[in-house]
């Protein structure tokens, strides 16, 4: 079948089995930013924006995301950038392979809760795992962030 | 899931068709697609119909079935009538990007013994509206494992008057629960259902009974209680727990949960 998907801004057409998932389909069209780990809706790192909101593209069939919105980390570059220097600078960023998932949500959750407190923070992102950081660093690195950016 | 064919339905009607008729596989959030190894022939997706709301009726809360796990969360309609009970009931369903896929339509269709939304539904007294086919008790659909066509339009909550609490046991924060309850007292009395026994949730009918009406039951009665529900209860043995330590928290989880709906 033939879906149409608008992914960062570009309207795109992908040729899909009815049952593949949207991190499949993403990847195979050359998004590898979009990044597979458990396969199992656990651990965050595939996350995308559709239509704005944070999903997990391993759970989510590309049949129904036929007509909506994706965003990528490269459709957001400038906020991530943003994020990712107070990353660097709390030392919260090693390997690098949960970033992008993890950049998403923290920016889809400025967006929704503008300025949250810690106990929201660790909710909203109780679905991205980090195996490096310890998340110590993290938090530092988005209380800053959010501090900085606050309106 | 292998699937041939996916149809986006565009009206209940169409989708009640192809579920009944064509032997279609209603889809909500489809979050499962991926560990579910169904071979589906006709897959029908509900997300253009219009069930994603949470909206009062009267004395009852509406909850569409294309509602997100995260509308739960976040509803100020459930908020209003019910406290915390639906936040906290979401709250640990794996992470924010998860409860935007999971639907509640969805959810209840699987009889998921692992769910905590079909505890706190069920503990509340709610009905499934089945599309054309009518409305269901909770507790009936529940224990209901017939594989027949069904689509669910949406679920009734009477609000009115009802105050609960939720609780649950697991090994992370996110994780599957190793048990849950909820406890509801509205005029009519208590309602406590337990579930990921690791079976659906059920209701200990004893153990309510022995609350009686009153919402402040004394601590003795709250234990007595408790304990009844533990008793009256069957409890299984899988990954996360033998069917011996679910017994013992249950005892523990339903105390807890009936003195916070009882404050």
């Amino acid at each position: 079948m033939r879906i149409q998907l608008n992914i960062n801004g570009l309207e795109k057409q992908f040729d899909i089995e009815p049952g593949d998932m949207l991190v499949d389909t993403l990847r195979r069209a050359g998004y590898t930013e979009v990044k597979k780990g458990c396969d199992t809706g656990s651990c965050g790192v595939c996350t995308v924006l559709l239509d704005g909101t944070p999903i997990l593209s391993c759970s989510y069939l590309s049949a129904k995301a036929d007509g909506h919105s994706i965003t990528t980390i490269r459709g957001l570059e400038k906020e991530a950038a943003e994020f990712g220097e107070f990353l660097v600078a709390e030392g919260a960023d090693q390997c690098g392979f949960c970033a992008p998932g993890f950049a998403l949500t923290v920016i889809a959750m400025k967006r929704e809760l503008g300025s949250p407190g810690e106990e929201e923070i660790k909710h909203y992102l109780a679905g991205n795992l980090c195996r490096c950081s310890g998340y110590e660093s993290q938090m530092r690195a988005i209380k800053k962030y959010l501090e900085a950016t606050h309106a | 899931m292998e699937i041939s064919t996916f149809v986006r339905a565009a009206s209940l009607d169409e989708a009640y068709t192809l579920v009944h008729e064509q032997k279609g596989f209603p889809v909500g959030g489809g979050a499962w697609s991926r560990l579910n190894a169904r071979r589906v022939d006709l897959a029908v997706d509900l997300s253009a119909l219009g069930l994603r709301y949470i909206r009062k009726k009267g004395s009852m809360i509406e909850i569409g079935a294309m509602s997100t796990a995260r509308d739960i969360e976040t509803s100020r309609e459930l908020q209003a009538a019910f406290g915390r009970l639906f936040s906290d009931t979401a709250a640990h369903i794996v992470g924010v990007q998860m409860k935007n896929i999971v639907t509640v339509g969805g959810t209840v269709a699987g009889r998921y013994g692992f769910s905590d939304l079909n505890t706190t539904l069920l503990a509340t007294g709610a009905e499934v509206v089945l599309y054309k086919e009518g409305t269901v008790g909770f507790d009936e659909f529940l224990s209901n494992r017939s594989n027949g066509p069904i689509l669910i339009e949406k679920i009734l909550v009477p609000a009115a008057g009802l105050s609960g609490a939720f609780t649950t046991v697991r090994t992370t924060v996110n994780d599957f629960p190793i048990l849950n309850t909820a406890a509801v007292h509205s005029d009519t009395g208590w309602r406590i259902a337990v579930g990921a026994r690791p079976g659906a949730a059920r209701l200990a009918v004893e153990a309510a009974k022995t609350l009686g009406a009153e919402k402040s039951p004394d601590s003795l009665l709250i234990g007595k209680a408790a304990e009844q529900a533990a008793a009256e209860l069957s409890f299984g043995s899988d990954i996360r727990g033998s069917g011996e330590y679910r017994t013992a928290v249950c005892t523990t989880l339903v105390k807890r949960a009936v003195q916070e709906a009882a404050q």
